[in-house]
Order: C-alpha cells, then sequence, then structure tokens
C-alpha cells in the first residue's frame, strides 16, 4: 500500500511535467531535452524566491513560472525560431536541444553550486493513514496542488481561442496552417504552458525530495515514456501516461532494487513504441 | 615519465580513445545517418567486460579470468556488439528521433545496472584494471608504449573501416542516409544493412572502452556518463560527417579543448567548477555546429566507392 | 505481366483505392490516367510495397507480391521511379548508379574485407555499365558532379537511368513528364520506345500531359474515385463518355 502511494505521488509529479512536454514535442516537432532544464530551473527560482527573498510558497512558484516562460521564449528566439525558418528537421532541433539543455545544467550549477539544497519549511512528521500508509503534508501538497493544476489546463485548452488553438495544432499542424492558425502565436503559449507544467513538476519533485542539478535530466526518461505512452501530443494522454509510469516505478521497487525505476519506465515506453507508437490513446500509426 | 611529456602522452592517449569512439560513431551517423545517443553504454559495456577478462581473479567482482589483453580486446567487442545485436532487432525500424531516446535509455541502463550490480562491478567504487605487458616494460617508459598500441589499434581500425565505407557496401549506407526510400526501391534490405552498422560501430564503441579501460586502469560508472555520448557526437559533428580523418581531428580538439579548460582554474575565480564549465562548453559547441555549421569542418570525400 | 484485382485502401476512412482491377500486358506502354485523387499514386505505392492492401491482390508474373517488403520488389525485376524526383544529393551522378544493381558482391561487409579481387571485377562491370546508361541517356560530361546540382529535367533523367540499372522486366513512372521541357520530353518518350522495341521492357506510367499519353501509350487505363472506370486505345478512351464526364465534372 505505501508502494501505491508513493506511485500515486509519483504519477502525479510526472503527469504534470508530461503535459507541457507533450504539446511541445508535437507543436515544435521534436522532443525538447532542454526540458530537464526548465524543471531544474523551475525549482532553482521558486527556491530562491523562498528561501533567500522568503516570499510566500505560492508567490514563490508563479514568480518562478513567470521567468521560466520568459526564459523559455528567449531561448526560443535566439535558437529554435531561426532553425525553424531555416526548415532544419526534428534531429537538428534534437541536438540543439541537447546542448541547450547541457547548458541549462552548467548554467544551474554556476549559480546555486552543486550541492543539496532543501526548500527550508518547517519539519511536520507524516500522516499516517489505515494500513499504515505514511504520507507527508508536502505530498499531499502535491497531490492536491497537480490535480488543482491540471484541472485549471484542462479549463485553459478546452475554453479559451488560444488553449483550442493549440490543440487544434497539436491534432494537426498543416491543417492548423490552412485554417490560418497563427503557429508562431501559438508556439508563444506553448512555451508559456511548458513553463507552468516543468515549473511546477520541477517544484513538487523539489518538495519531495530536494534540489540537485541533475534532477531535471533524471526525471526526463519517465517523462518522454509518459509523453509517448498517453500519445505525443495528447495533453490527456499524457497525465494518464504518468499516473502508469508513476505507479510502475514505485511498485517495481517492491520487488526490485529501487535503483532500477527508470529501467521500468524504459521498457515501457519501448514496448509503446514497438507495438502502439501512437500511444494508448493514439489513432493508428 | 611526468612533466609536461607524461601529461601530453597522457592527453594523447585519451584522445585516441576518443578518435576509436568517433569512428565508429561515424560509421553509424556519419555514413549512414543512423542515429545512436547510446555511445556511452556501449563504451561501458566492452570497460567492463575487457577488465573481467584481462584481470586476475577477485572475490568483490565478476572475472579475473586472466585472458591475454588482445582477446580481452576482441571479446568486449563481441559482448559489445551482442548488446547492439539484441537491442537492435527489435528497435532498428523506429523513426529517428524515437531510436535517440531509445538508444540513451539502453546508455542509462547499462549504467544503472554498473551502479547497482555491486557483486559483478563493484558498483560506483569502481574497479581496477591491470596494465597490460607491464612486466615486460619498464615503468617510466610504460605510459609510451600503452600510447603505441592505442595508436596501432587506432591504424588499425581506420585502414579497415576505410576499407568497407569506400566499397559498395559504403555506397548503400550513404544511400540510405541520403534517402531511405530510394534504397528500397533499389532492393536494399535498409533494416538489415542498419543492423550491421549499429553492430559494427558498436563493437568499435566497445573496443573504445576496452582501450579505455586499460590505459584508465581504474573504471567506474561516472566514466560512463551521457556526457561521454555527446562528447562523441561534437567531435564527428564538428569534424565532418562521413570523413573519418575529419573526426579523429575533431576527437584531438575536442579532447584539447575539454583538457585545456583545467587551466581555466587559475582564471576563474574561486569556486566555479570545472566540470560545470565543461558542460556548459560542450552544449554550447553542439548549438554552434547545428546552427553554423551542420555539415563539419572538413566535408565528405566525393567519391562514394574507391574500390577500384 | 501484372495483375491488379480488387485493390482496396484506405486512408483515416477515406478510400483511395476502392476495389480497383486491372492488367498490365507484356511489352506494352500502359498508361494511368485519371482526375486528381483518382488514386493512381497509391496504387503505385501498393504495387511498389510501400504501403500494404486492405483488400484485394496484386499478381507479377503469377505470384503474389501485395505481402512483400519494398525492397523485395526490385529484385522480381519490377522497378519504380517517383512523381517528384529523389536523386541521393550528396553522391555523384555516377555513385548514384552505381549503388542501384542488385545483389552486388561488395554489398557484403565479408567480401567488402576478404573478397577484394572478385568485388573489384564486379565493380568495373557495373562501372562500365553505369557508363553505358549515362551515354544513353546523353548526360555522360555529368558523371562525376554531385546529383543535388544537376537541373530538374537531369535529375528526370538520373532517375530514370538509376531505374534500368536494377535491369527492370516491367517499369513503373510516376509523371515522367511533370517539370521537364518538350524537348527533353521528346528524348525520353524515344528512351522509352526505344527500351521497349529493343530491350523487351514493359512500362506503366502515371501521366497528367494529356498529349504524351495518346501518343505512347497503348492501353490506357482510366481511374476516377479509386476504381478502375475505362480501359482502351488512345481513341477509345477519347471517345469513352464516362471518361469526359469524370474528367470534368471532377
Amino acid at each position: 500500500m505505501q508502494l501505491l502511494a508513493n506511485g500515486i505521488i509519483m504519477g502525479a509529479i510526472i503527469s504534470v511535467g508530461a503535459v507541457g512536454l507533450t504539446l511541445v514535442s508535437r507543436i515544435l516537432h521534436f522532443f525538447y531535452f532542454g526540458y530537464a532544464g526548465m524543471l531544474v530551473f523551475g525549482a532553482y527560482f521558486t527556491l530562491t524566491f523562498f528561501n533567500f527573498v522568503e516570499l510566500p510558497l505560492v508567490v514563490s512558484l508563479l514568480l518562478s513560472i513567470g521567468l521560466l516562460a520568459a526564459l523559455a521564449i528567449a531561448i526560443d528566439r535566439l535558437t529554435f525560431k531561426s532553425l525553424r525558418s531555416r526548415g532544419t528537421g526534428p534531429f537538428g532541433m534534437m541536438v540543439v536541444g541537447i546542448g541547450l539543455e547541457l547548458l541549462l545544467r552548467s548554467s544551474v550549477r554556476l549559480i546555486w553550486g552543486s550541492d543539496v539544497m532543501r526548500f527550508e519549511l518547517p519539519i511536520k512528521r507524516a500522516l499516517v493513514f489505515p494500513f499504515d500508509v505514511r504520507i507527508t503534508t508536502n505530498q499531499l501538497i502535491i497531490i492536491g496542488a497537480s490535480l488543482l493544476l491540471m484541472y485549471l489546463l484542462h479549463l485553459f485548452l478546452d475554453m479559451t481561442k488560444i488553449g483550442k488553438a493549440m490543440r487544434a495544432t497539436a491534432d494537426n499542424i498543416e491543417l492548423a496552417k490552412v485554417k490560418g492558425i497563427d503557429t508562431e502565436k501559438v508556439i508563444m503559449w506553448t512555451w508559456g504552458l511548458a513553463a507552468i507544467s516543468a515549473g511546477a513538476a520541477g517544484f513538487f519533485l523539489a518538495l519531495d525530495t530536494r534540489l540537485v542539478p541533475i534532477m531535471g535530466w533524471k526525471l526526463l526518461l519517465p517523462l518522454f515514456a509518459a509523453v509517448i505512452l498517453g500519445g505525443v501530443g495528447n495533453p490527456y494522454g499524457a497525465v494518464v501516461g504518468g499516473m502508469v509510469i508513476g505507479l510502475s516505478q514505485e511498485i517495481s521497487a517492491g520487488f526490485m532494487a529501487p535503483s532500477y525505476k527508470p529501467a521500468v519506465a524504459f521498457v515501457i515506453m519501448t514496448l509503446t513504441l514497438l507495438v502502439k507508437p501512437s500511444g494508448l490513446f493514439g489513432r493508428g500509426g | 615519465m611526468s612533466g609536461p611529456a607524461g601529461f601530453l602522452i597522457f592527453f594523447l592517449t585519451y584522445a585516441v580513445v576518443y578518435a576509436i569512439l568517433a569512428i565508429g560513431l561515424n560509421i553509424q551517423w556519419g555514413f549512414t545517418g543512423l542515429v545512436n545517443f547510446g555511445v556511452a553504454g556501449f563504451f561501458a559495456v566492452g570497460a567492463y567486460v575487457s577488465a573481467f577478462m584481462s584481470g586476475s581473479p577477485s572475490p568483490y567482482h565478476l572475472g579475473g579470468f586472466g585472458i591475454p589483453f588482445p582477446f580481452a580486446l576482441l571479446i568486449a567487442m563481441v559482448v559489445s556488439g551482442l548488446f547492439a545485436l539484441i537491442l537492435g532487432i527489435p528497435v532498428i525500424r523506429l523513426r529517428e528521433d524515437y531510436l535517440a531516446i531509445v538508444t540513451i535509455g539502453f546508455a542509462e541502463i547499462v549504467r544503472l545496472i554498473i551502479v547497482s550490480e555491486r557483486n559483478i562491478t563493484k558498483g560506483p567504487y569502481g574497479m581496477g584494471v591491470i596494465k597490460p605487458y607491464k612486466e615486460v616494460i619498464s615503468s617510466p617508459m610504460y605510459g609510451l608504449f600503452y600510447l603505441g598500441i592505442s595508436l596501432a589499434i587506432l591504424a588499425i581500425l581506420y585502414l579497415a573501416i576505410a576499407r568497407v565505407v569506400g566499397s559498395p557496401w559504403g555506397r548503400v549506407l550513404r544511400t540510405i542516409r541520403e534517402d531511405e526510400r530510394v534504397a528500397l526501391v533499389l532492393g536494399k534490405n535498409v533494416n538489415w544493412f542498419k543492423l550491421q552498422v549499429l553492430v559494427l560501430g558498436s563493437m568499435v564503441f566497445g573496443l573504445g572502452g576496452a582501450v579505455f579501460a586499460h590505459f584508465f586502469n581504474f573504471i567506474t560508472p561516472n566514466h560512463f556518463l551521457p556526457m561521454e555520448t555527446f562528447l562523441v557526437w561534437v567531435m564527428v559533428m564538428a569534424g565532418g560527417s562521413g570523413n573519418n580523418l575529419g573526426v579523429i581531428i575533431g576527437a584531438v580538439a575536442v579532447r584539447g579543448l575539454w583538457e585545456g579548460m583545467m587551466f581555466l582554474s587559475d582564471v576563474l575565480p574561486q569556486g566555479v567548477q570545472i566540470g560545470a564549465v565543461r558542460l556548459g562548453v560542450i552544449g554550447l559547441l553542439l548549438i554552434l555546429v547545428i546552427m553554423l555549421k551542420p555539415e563539419g569542418i572538413l566535408g565528405e570525400r566525393k567519391t562514394a566507392s574507391d574500390i577500384l | 505481366m501484372l495483375t491488379v484485382q480488387n485493390l482496396e485502401k484506405s486512408f483515416g476512412g477515406i478510400r483511395a483505392v476502392d476495389g480497383c482491377s486491372f492488367e498490365v500486358e507484356d511489352e506494352t506502354i500502359t498508361g494511368l490516367i485519371g482526375p486528381n485523387g483518382a488514386g493512381k499514386t497509391t496504387v503505385f505505392n501498393l504495387i511498389s510495397g510501400f504501403y500494404q492492401p486492405d483488400g484485394g491482390k496484386i499478381l507479377f508474373r503469377e505470384n503474389r507480391i501485395d505481402d512483400l517488403p519494398p525492397y523485395r520488389i526490385p529484385h522480381l525485376r519490377l522497378a519504380r521511379t517517383f512523381q517528384i524526383t529523389r536523386e541521393l544529393q550528396k553522391m555523384t551522378v555516377i555513385d548514384n548508379l552505381m549503388v542501384a544493381p542488385l545483389d552486388q558482391m561488395g554489398e557484403s561487409l565479408w567480401n567488402s574485407w576478404f573478397r577484394i579481387p572478385s568485388v573489384k571485377n564486379q565493380e568495373r562491370k557495373i562501372k562500365e555499365k553505369a557508363l553505358d546508361v549515362l551515354d544513353f541517356l546523353e548526360i555522360e560530361d555529368l558523371k562525376d558532379e554531385y546529383a543535388g546540382n544537376l537541373s530538374g529535367g537531369q535529375k528526370k533523367l538520373l532517375e530514370f537511368g538509376r531505374t534500368m540499372m536494377t535491369d527492370p522486366e516491367l517499369i513503373l513512372l510516376d509523371e515522367p513528364g511533370a517539370g521537364i521541357n518538350p524537348t527533353l520530353m521528346k528524348k525520353l518518350n524515344g528512351y522509352i520506345e526505344t527500351l521497349r522495341s529493343e530491350e523487351s521492357m514493359t512500362f506503366f506510367l502515371i501521366e497528367h500531359d494529356m498529349d504524351l499519353v495518346m501518343q505512347l501509350c497503348d492501353p490506357i487505363i482510366v481511374m476516377s474515385e479509386g476504381k478502375k472506370l475505362a480501359e482502351g486505345s488512345a481513341r477509345e478512351i477519347q471517345e469513352n463518355e464516362k471518361v469526359l464526364e469524370a474528367y470534368l465534372g471532377g
């Protein structure tokens, strides 16, 4: 039961992060490794506002997401925008994304150092639930906040004009262009949404564990697994995929060395690619 | 030998190891357009397998079979190739961006296994590797001697690979890189060629791993981080994909840059970590190569097959 | 020679090919025409193995080929070209041709390492043949040029030549006349005629240029909405009311 609870917490973190990654992957048409850097920056920004500026936690998170969005859009302007206009393929984009990941991780180390950091929160004891399941208040916050965030993202994608344009673009880019959707504008919004998603997931992960520069990279493989399992470009699929990956990773710890958790994500991802590359909810190949 | 000469020998041997890796990746990416982000994984397999083979028996890790060095190299290559075969049979048909993620995942899992299976690999503590032929060579000259061995291996590899990439086989690889559909309508079994290339290139990575292990004489999972993969990618892309001489120059240059950054520590303010700077510089290089010079510094040779 | 029976293929609920049947006879130049979206290129992609049919059969010399992977098809002496030329840009013209012959000895790693003399021998023959083809197509002087630097018409010729290098008995040509000038077109017609009469090759071609089709092809197959609408000589097709209707109405 404890493993199940851990799985739900991990699943919530992966789900939140995977929503942004799935939209970026689809709308920008490549797998963006720099997303790992966004997760880390999100966590460290929030930490800085909270620990050092001593702002309230929610305000810190919101400020961090704003900064992260600005950073993501600035990066897009400097790199991907000109590559898009030159018609660079997914491979070139992916290599630039990897370069950015290394550059962002290096910046985190240079700015904040490589030592482990934590949110300076009063330590509370874990709450004990039936079946001797222990869940900390932080973890309850993570679950609650993820649910709220996913509901808000759902409203955004479903109700707003730009949200609908994003989903249409994710569904079929060529068709969206024909319909007169301003794809550059959609891309800007996608980065904004990715900032929310990555900022929140990075923060949650840091809240549940601790902050190290490598944390983003370590979450990247499970995130890609969730994105592929849910079908690239499908935000709801990403949420389900994230839950499945989180649960399988944690439950596997019941009968395997816990260090093999990422291997579980890898195996699920590879099987998905071999059996049904369009993911759980995809239509055809 | 110590001092500047010793450092030069150390540097050159290290560069030779990476030149071997770069040739392996050049077969895959440069000639065939096959994306493999799992270089570090095969590199690790080669290093550990050769170490198990050549070492003397130990209760703390696998092996210690005391097999002569050349055979340890060969076995490392074969095992690396087997890993590539097992991975490749199901995944070789995947689209290149999926293949990129799958191979990077594969390399991470190899590293996880090395970290976790302490009874076999001694885990994060790392394991010692013998110095081959150290009983015949006096210790001051040993570094130079091993550099000689590594250079000889590189030379043999270079010639062997030049022969096949300059043959009709290599011409098919270039066709696949240029346009897979054309290769198909010309009756070439594209996936079969790609599988051969994945295996052959990965055997070369395994060889690189073995040469590295017996040069460094101590290997830990941290020698095989994803960073190593990207380092090799920078060497190949900057040196000129599809040109083996170019990627060797790329390997020496990037390795030089890597070691050169060590001297930055005198210039940089206190507390700045060289590791972080290196990470950023490699990242920047990856970005710049794609943005400024996608075809690399040295181009490819014009004639595909030079067998006549 | 080539038989297509009740062929079916759908994409996302749209029936691109919908129960299409026809035959291509030995040593003919058979034309395949039809309005845009009739399913012509889809039929080509089905024959050459790029798509798997949802239903129906394709037979080549009485053997079923619809379940074969694309790379097996050329080995049956059935070759194709593409609507938009696909030259190997960063390879020279002669390399573009020399890669084409099937089952080259040197395509095996083992032979390339250890059986150099025999590989060389075969390579010499292939080179001779490639030079002959370039000579036949009158583009010999371009042999060391990168294929990416050729003009549109030269690329068409190169692709045609590459197909010839595989010794085909049946060649599928997807719009050979698209994007080339009338002089070159005339030349290409001549090559096709020569190869049919002197080398007994069969051609099956999609074309939009009606003058070309009427001059060159006999018989002509007309497709519309995924089905065969009519078949006959140029004159029969021109007089067929259903065909006129499909073109004007479509």
